[in-house]
């Protein structure tokens, strides 16, 4: 297979992981330090289904999502009680939690020594349509009317109570569907690594996706999108530059962040309407308040 | 002359108490710019670890002894914060983002002061030249060191001098109106640029303590500001509102670390943490200090 | 406007990628051989000093003529200490650059990883990966075809360390601390404490920490309570000075052994002689070792830091890889990576830094190569003794 080829795998396999971010932060504001620790759920529960109990891989793609989802509906059920920032610390302690009994565990996941000798299953042709799949659920969500009620509860909690929206039962849903998205992702790494090990789980990556979202933008699937997709490659363009590619990767988020905080695509959408063949562009009446007084354009700031 | 049960107990509290010590001077720093501008700072942790490695150059090449190359460190770390509000946070506050940027900009600071690290001193180990001798105190049975009591006698004195400045000088006073609600401080005429560095000065100043501290007894390498996870911890556990809270959000994440691996050995421990962290959160929200904070007007 | 600057900074990032696919492939009087280390990330230290060992190497190589007439060029990348980035960049040697073999990492896990895929992509790995699951295939028990180790297997180090322990020191009570999260540190642990108890010892506490802890007194409080008269601390160099501190914070007189991480740290003049005193470690090279004078001087003058471990067996371990190029050179006028596979196999007393360094075809590891045991004395390491590791049992 060739070197590009298993770049665009890997990118695409860390764009869908990425979309559980997406799906959590865009839709309701909270942010997660364990959704890699998602994806590394998913990446053990498979890779042992399939090499320990010979299980179908088909199965233990299912098995990896479903397993997710239950030990996500035990966190947000706890967990999306509190406040936000103590959301994010006991994400970050569900996340380093899940690590220390990955290593615990030796006997069946190989503790630090990692998880070798997964089958490569994962196909490109798999990664892609799973990407895809996961594109259009997410975008499906997002314009669907539940998709809005998060929305309203992600911009005005107390107000989206009174309106009727029950707020816990929505994040709840998010919360588990950004699970699921993260935890398929790792399944499908597991099996294209053939390697998974708890370091690759940690609070830092679950923060890098978060960057990444914000890079494209948290209202934009498209800009989401490009922003893992091209966050997740750039470091292996910038291979040339070694050690000096992370600071150039944090200095471009910063640079984004400081002059365009609504990240690259602010609300724009990637569609048929946006592609000319009919105008109807973010409008400035359009951006949420928390977004106004941008002047557009780096430089244009002070 | 074997250890008693209770000796062991004794010297696992001590243990545990100055672990904690360390955490509460970066959980502390932590806490005061999440007082005014109500985000998790991260990037605390990046101005630690640059603050460490000026400390020890400062050590290796000056050739200064302790007290000057803690000051050094502590006001160079005052104004890396200083550069780091500039840089990643003022623009953001201008106009009015969200809190969950200044997250992002902190975690990508944190990132970035980090790998100038890598750059730069990655190449090579480093480790603090003895500036105090190794040198235990031992009552009974119980041992602690030399440098965890001038860590705790520094932190003691930083927090007096904090706890001083915020009640009692202008800046400081503005800085607790700031807290409490920074857009009306504004209408009252305070300038909250000034406000706002000065905070990150002060933090700046806790976090290059810390990292000298830091530095000196444990080793330097430039993942160190990750530590600033502990000091996440210890201010949400001790309520975000609160210093004190902070403080005490601290000793007893030490502690409670501590007294956990004695009971059942590092490995399920964070799991343990996680577990206990939850349930005090859901119990207590408001964290130990109970100042409650309202998120929204 | 903010459309444009969107597009900008795409093809501003994907810019790089045309450069690159313009001008990658190796002419054909070149041999390429590839390098896969940690250049940016935490281990930058370890990375860096394989590196430039294979470059001091290539250097005098060329100036000597190189193999047959052609020049040898080292494609290093990047690994940042992450597996996935050394997946990635073992695929892009093969596949893009087309080398003929491959440095690899001092990094076990990377080891672990990228053994099952060099099976596939059969470009054989000459690396430092210590862990014996890197070069030994754990399901059949037989070698991966393409893994090759320069140096003691971890294994044979705790072994080596162990043995002299037991059988010199006349020690029989152990505990252990190590991190748990560090594949390193848990491949020496595991055949230390399998080598101690099958020998006549006994572990009477073993302590873990986490990558996260800098404090182990709560460890080493429990360790002082079951009264060893030895303590192994086979972990990370940044780990080391502390254990070795905090031991002597609280007062434990129980002899400390050590791994080959203890040079340069627990020598180091800001580690406390106190703390180090009496600790006993095993090393691949003697120190006291006159030809090693010269290489440290020459490495010390050209990059401006010291040698370490790394940067000898760096050096044995691409040597050797050399010299199968050249065997294979000599018998066919030609070479393909499954040519120095085979002749990698045959490697046989290659004079390097570390010994004379023979591989044994039935586990790709080195064969009698000999450990050093080392004990500071005053903040300074001295030479024991020399030890064969004793084989597993």
């Amino acid at each position: 297979m060739s070197y590009f080829i298993t770049v665009g795998v890997f990118t695409a396999i860390t764009t869908l992981g990425v979309l559980g971010t997406f799906v959590l932060t865009g839709l309701t504001g909270l942010f997660s330090l364990g959704q890699a620790a998602f994806m590394g759920l998913g990446a053990y529960v498979a890779a042992l289904a399939v090499v320990t109990f010979h299980v179908p891989f088909p199965l233990a793609l299912v098995l990896a999502v479903v397993v997710a989802v239950g030990v996500g509906y035990v966190i947000g059920f706890t967990t999306l009680k509190i406040r936000q920032d103590f959301f994010a610390l006991a994400t970050f302690g569900f996340g380093e939690a899940v690590r220390a009994v990955m290593n615990e565990s030796v006997k069946w996941t190989g503790g630090a020594m990692g998880f070798a000798g997964v089958p490569r299953l994962t196909t490109p042709l798999l990664a892609l349509v799973s990407l895809v799949a996961g594109i259009w659920l997410v975008r499906n969500v997002r314009g669907s009317k539940f998709g809005r009620d998060c929305l309203a509860v992600r911009t005005d909690e107390l107000a989206a109570e009174v309106m009727g929206i029950n707020a816990f039962d929505h994040k709840l849903k998010v919360f588990l569907l950004g699970a699921g998205l993260s935890a398929f992702a790792g399944a499908l790494m597991a099996f294209f690594t053939t390697y998974v090990e708890p370091a690759m789980f940690g609070w830092m990556q679950s923060a890098v996706w978060i960057i990444m979202v914000f890079f494209g933008g948290r209202d934009s699937l498209t800009g989401a999108i490009v922003g893992a997709a091209s966050l997740s490659a750039l470091p292996e363009i910038l291979r040339f530059a070694s050690q000096w590619r992370v600071a150039i990767y944090t200095l471009i988020i910063l640079l984004i962040i400081n002059f365009r905080p609504a990240g690259l695509f602010g609300r724009w959408e990637l569609s048929f309407e946006t592609l000319g063949l009919k105008r109807s562009g973010p409008g400035p009446g359009r951006r949420l308040p928390g977004h106004a007084a941008e002047k557009g354009g780096a430089g244009a700031d002070e | 002359m074997g250890d008693s049960f209770w000796s062991v107990v004794v010297q696992q509290i001590v243990n545990g108490v100055s672990l904690g010590a360390v955490y509460a001077l970066i959980a502390v720093g932590f806490a005061l710019v999440f007082n005014v501008l109500k985000f998790s700072n991260f990037s605390h942790g990046g101005v630690l670890a640059i603050s460490a490695y000026v400390g020890y150059f400062a050590a290796l090449k000056l050739h200064l002894s302790l007290i000057p190359v803690l000051l050094v460190g502590t006001l160079a770390g005052g104004l890396i914060a200083c550069g780091v509000e500039f840089v990643a946070f003022r623009s953001i506050r201008k106009k009015r983002g969200q809190l969950v940027y200044f997250f992002v900009t902190s975690v990508t600071m944190l990132m970035l002061l980090e790998q100038v690290l890598v750059i730069f001193f990655g190449a090579s180990f480093f480790t603090y030249p003895r500036l105090i001798s190794l040198t235990t105190l031992t009552i009974g049975q119980v041992s602690i060191s030399v440098l965890y009591v001038l860590m705790m006698v520094a932190s003691a004195i930083a927090f007096g001098v904090l706890a001083w400045a915020l009640r009692f000088t202008r800046v400081g006073i503005a800085i607790r109106a700031a807290s409490n609600d920074l857009i009306t401080t504004n209408l009252m005429g305070v300038n909250v640029d000034f406000i706002v560095l000065a905070t990150f000065f002060v933090s700046g100043l806790l976090a290059g303590l810390s990292g000298v501290l830091l530095g000196m007894s444990y080793t330097l390498y430039p993942q160190i500001g990750q530590l600033v996870v502990k000091g996440f911890i210890a201010s949400v556990l001790g309520g975000l509102g609160s210093l004190v809270g902070a403080a005490l959000g601290a000793l007893a994440l030490g502690v409670v670390e501590v007294l956990l691996i004695s009971v059942m050995g590092s490995g399920l421990s964070p799991a343990v943490i996680f577990a206990m962290m939850v349930i005090f959160l859901l119990v207590r929200p408001q964290g130990f200090a109970g100042v409650s904070f309202q998120e929204k007007a | 406007m903010r459309k444009s600057l969107a597009l900008f900074l795409i093809l501003a990032m994907l810019a790089p990628v045309a450069v690159l696919a313009a001008g990658c492939s190796g002419g054909s009087n070149e041999i390429l051989i590839g390098n896969i280390q940690d250049l940016s990330g935490p281990n930058k230290a370890f990375g860096l000093a394989m590196t430039n060992a294979a470059e001091m190497y290539k250097e005098k190589l060329n100036a000597a003529g190189g193999i047959n007439g052609k020049k040898v060029r080292i494609i290093s990348y990047d690994t940042k200490s992450e597996v996935q980035e050394a997946i990635n960049a073992y695929q892009r040697l093969v596949d893009q650059d087309k080398v003929l073999a491959v440095l690899g990492p001092p990094i076990a896990n990377m080891g672990i990883a990228l053994a099952p895929i060099a099976e596939g992509k059969k470009v054989p790995i000459v690396g430092l990966f210590m862990d014996e699951k890197a070069t030994t295939n754990s399901k059949t028990g037989k070698p991966y075809t393409y893994m090759f180790l320069g140096q003691n297997s971890s294994g044979a180090q705790a072994r080596a360390i162990a043995a002299y322990a037991i059988n010199d020191l006349k020690l029989k009570k152990f505990a252990i601390l190590y991190n748990q999260q560090n594949a390193y540190s848990v491949s020496l642990a595991e055949p230390f404490i399998a080598y101690v108890t099958a020998n006549g010892g006994t572990i009477v506490d073993k302590e873990t920490f986490m990558t996260a802890d800098k404090d182990y007194k709560a460890q080493l409080t429990k360790i002082r309570q079951a009264k060893p008269e030895a303590i192994y601390m086979p972990n990370y160099p940044q780990e080391i000075p502390l254990t070795l501190q905090q031991a002597y914070d609280l007062g434990i007189k129980a002899t400390i052994l050590g791994d080959n991480s203890y040079i340069p740290f627990a020598t180091s003049s800001n580690t406390d002689p106190k703390a180090s005193e009496g600790v006993y470690f095993p090393y691949g090279v003697d120190p006291s070792d006159a030809k090693l004078k010269q290489f440290s001087d020459e490495y010390l003058a050209k990059f401006g830091y010291a040698a370490i471990a790394q940067s000898y067996s760096g050096w044995d371990a691409f040597g050797a890889l050399i010299e199968a190029i050249k065997r294979s050179y000599a018998a066919s006028k030609k070479v393909t990576p499954d040519m120095v596979t085979t002749e990698m196999n045959k490697t046989k007393d290659f004079p390097g830094y570390q010994g004379s360094l023979t591989i044994s075809p039935d586990t790709h590891r080195p064969v009698g190569l000999p450990m050093i045991i080392l004990q500071m004395k005053g903040g300074k390491p001295t030479t024991l003794a020399k030890v064969i590791p004793p084989a597993e049992k």
